[in-house]
């Protein structure tokens, strides 16, 4: 069975997508980002006369964006852009931790720089990263004396934020716009901001009328819809104080993720699945906030030969570690297939299991999947069978971590019921755990 | 005296002479009153001379010809030249090749099972039969496989292309058999091409069947290969048989290699791909599914089945 993206897995691969190119230097024409840009900064300097920061004051907090770039020696030149700002007096600066995701993946090939507002170059030393909030911190050799303060203060719902960062490298931009509270389908905490964010302001503070940083920059689903780290989760990570050694990076985010994955999974291994009908049958949807479910039908085809309805979910994160790979997603589905023109051996013939992963990953990043396929014991007294099939592929550096895919279908005369499962970056038990409550919970 | 046997090939084809030669010898030449009479323009009336010797061995000797004569690729020169037999002697446009008519002749080529094979369906009433089995078996396969509700068209599509590559199939083979064996075999390919149609069409549906309660798919592939490859043995065996005159153990060798390299041609892609382009995101496991009563496997229950899935963790470390 093939697998339907819906609007709800576009939008968050629109976010990927919004990720990814902020690494990516633009190829698109001058003129049309100019356009862009222009129409931003106007913006903001003809509203902010009502603000409580006035043009003048503002100017500092352009000078505290610095540039980061990743530079690979061997091209000679950067291989990705973001921002970064300064958050103490000994020179911690805070960016994206996909800012900086090709220095962690292959640091012996890459060198992180900074270049200032002054046009200062130099560089950075990474600290400490935080691969769920997509955070990083990173040591400034020569500190600046000025440095942004976090707030302490609750952000309020339609509270001004000020998003600073270099889009594309064009030069240090303000964004303003309202903060929307947390995004709804998330399982971590992200504000919502309705501002655009253009690639290479990822890791820009974002901050209050009183400058104080209340989120960092971190991605885009297009048209005023942006998101932002909560300050919060950058303050602990900078206070953290912890240095990661060079070496130890992959085991590192293979520790992140599974801390991040235990109480998540591990919750919806408690809880209860609210039931939902689908096609007669009690089944579940969004069983928990993070869960987006849309739903389909092929009525609308006049000339189908089988009649489909099909239900899938999917968990609203995705964690971003490399433009390789990607992992956590969850996502479910189920799809109820009739025939309407066909006999037994035709509607069979029809049916092509075939799984495919949800994350983004390749050789370098995963083994192929294996997979075990078997019949299970149901209803003898009808003509019916259900095959249910597990695959199962590693992760290569993150030890300990596997992506499964479960699917069961269930054949009964001219009918068939399929319920498919895809994880991504679990241990072995909670994968067994999961697929077994799966299981139980949709036959 | 001694019986000998004479072979003429000449322009206007090969016959064959049975003479006896005594004391006195024997005349080859276009004189009508030569032992041996040869009628061609290049030979003179009295060509050569045969005799034997106190040995009982054969002595050519040349009548001081027009055109010379050359023995076993050489110009016959002087006279009394030692003849063996089988030796080609070349006068003018004839050769002449002579043995000893007491030599015993190779035993008689066995005629193959497969003309016993072909001789069964010989008959129109037979043969009938079989094309349409080969096109009832054709129609059942065309609607197992698809996908679509099927019409009266797409079953008579179905048996006029069988019946196409059939005629395709004997003319082409039947034309090469006449060229290689001598005859043409049209109706023996007939038979063979109806009786691989059903053959292939029926291990098809086996391996269907067979695939679909295994459920693995390193197992199925190497199963059809397996079936596959020995239908096609079979196949070119019989093209062979019914093309040429090679012998029967040759026959199957051959068969067996054209096969496997076959085979090595259509694979070597797959298996000459570096690990990384072996790659894939999506799964693999075996598309065979039929109704559920085609099933014969044994259903496992839910602990049984989790017990088994576990141990794609093991393996996975055990890969890597």
């Amino acid at each position: 069975m093939k697998k339907k993206t819906n609007l709800g897995s576009m939008l968050s691969r629109l976010c990927q997508l919004a990720c990814v190119s902020t690494l990516v230097v633009s190829l698109f024409g001058v003129s049309s980002f100019a356009q862009e840009i222009g129409a931003t900064v106007s913006n903001s300097s003809t509203e902010q006369s009502s603000s409580r920061l006035g043009n003048q004051s503002f100017q500092n907090y352009y000078d505290q964006v610095y540039q980061i770039r990743v530079v690979s020696p061997k091209a000679g030149s950067k291989s990705s852009i973001g921002s970064g700002f300064q958050v103490s007096s000994d020179g911690l600066i805070v960016t994206n931790y996909h800012v900086v995701s090709s220095y962690v993946q292959a640091p012996e090939n890459h060198k992180i720089e900074y270049q200032s507002h002054t046009g200062q170059k130099g560089a950075l030393e990474l600290l400490n990263f935080d691969v769920i909030n997509d955070l990083a911190v990173l040591r400034h050799s020569s500190p600046s004396t000025k440095f942004l303060g976090f707030s302490d203060t609750i952000l309020n719902k339609g509270e001004t934020v000020y998003a600073l960062g270099n889009p594309r490298d064009y030069g240090t931009s303000l964004v303003k716009g309202p903060n929307n509270g947390m995004v709804e389908h998330s399982y971590n905490d992200q504000i919502l901001f309705s501002g655009s964010l253009n690639p290479g302001m990822s890791g820009g503070p974002a901050v209050n009328a009183l400058g104080q940083v209340v989120g960092v920059n971190v991605a885009t689903a297009g048209s005023q819809l942006s998101f932002l780290v909560p300050a919060n989760n950058a303050r602990q990570l900078v206070m953290d104080g912890r240095t990661i050694v060079k070496g130890d990076y992959q085991n590192e985010i293979a520790r992140q993720i599974k801390q991040w994955q235990r109480p998540r999974i591990q919750q919806l291994l408690d809880q209860d699945w609210p039931v939902e009908q689908f096609s007669g049958l009690d089944l579940f949807g969004e069983i928990r906030k993070d869960f987006q479910c849309w739903g389909q039908t092929n009525e609308s085809n006049k000339e189908r030969n089988i009649a489909s309805v099909s239900k899938n979910c999917s968990a609203g994160n995705s964690i971003y570690l490399d433009s390789s790979l990607s992992a956590g997603e969850l996502y479910f589905s189920f799809d109820y297939a009739s025939s309407v023109t066909l006999g037994d051996l035709q509607f069979t013939s029809a049916i092509r299991p075939w799984m495919s992963a949800n994350n983004t990953s390749n050789y370098e990043n995963s083994s192929n999947y294996r997979c075990h396929v078997d019949f299970l014991e149901g209803n003898k007294a009808s003509q019916q069978f259900t095959r249910a099939t597990t695959c199962i592929r590693s992760f290569k550096k993150l030890a300990g971590l596997y992506d499964s895919l479960l699917m069961i279908e269930r054949i009964d005369g001219l009918h068939q019921f399929t319920t498919h499962l895809s994880v991504s970056a679990l241990e072995a038990d909670q994968i067994s755990l999961l697929n077994r409550k799966f299981t139980e919970k949709s036959l | 005296m001694r019986s000998l046997v004479v072979e003429i090939s000449g322009k206007e084809g090969t016959r064959i002479e049975r003479v006896a030669v005594n004391g006195s010898g024997l005349s080859i030449g276009r004189a009508w009153n030569s032992d041996i009479i040869i009628q061609d323009r290049f030979v003179d009336a009295d060509h050569l001379h045969l005799r034997t010797n106190q040995q009982q061995q054969l002595l050519v000797d040349d009548v001081s010809s027009t055109n010379g004569s050359r023995l076993a690729g050489k110009t016959l020169r002087g006279s009394d030249q030692l003849y063996r037999f089988g030796d080609t002697l070349i006068i003018g446009d004839t050769r002449i090749k002579i043995f000893d008519a007491d030599t015993s002749v190779a035993p008689a080529s066995l005629r193959s099972q497969w003309f016993l094979l072909a001789e069964k369906f010989s008959s129109f009433r037979a043969l009938m039969l079989l094309t349409m089995l080969a096109i009832v078996s054709q129609a059942a396969q065309v609607y197992s496989r698809s996908i679509e509700p099927l019409g009266l068209e797409n079953f008579l599509l179905a048996a006029f292309s069988v019946v196409v590559l059939l005629l395709i199939w004997s003319l082409v083979l039947g034309f090469l058999a006449k060229l290689i064996r001598g005859e043409s075999n049209f109706k023996a390919f007939w038979a063979l091409g109806c009786l691989a149609t059903v053959m292939l069409n029926l291990a098809t549906l086996v391996l269907l069947v067979v695939r679909f309660n295994l459920q693995d798919v390193g197992l199925g592939e190497m199963l059809s290969m397996l079936v596959y490859g020995v239908f096609s043995v079979w196949l070119l065996a019989g093209m062979f048989s019914y093309t040429t005159h090679i012998h029967n153990r040759n026959k199957w060798l051959f068969s067996f290699l054209i096969a496997v390299s076959l085979y090595a041609i259509s694979e070597s892609d797959e298996y000459l791909k570096e690990p990384h382009k072996k790659w894939m995101s999506s799964t693999n496991t075996e598309q065979a599914t039929l109704p559920p009563v085609f099933l014969m496997r044994r259903a496992v229950s839910l602990d049984e089945y989790q017990l088994a899935a576990d141990a794609l963790f093991e393996e996975q470390v055990s890969s890597d």
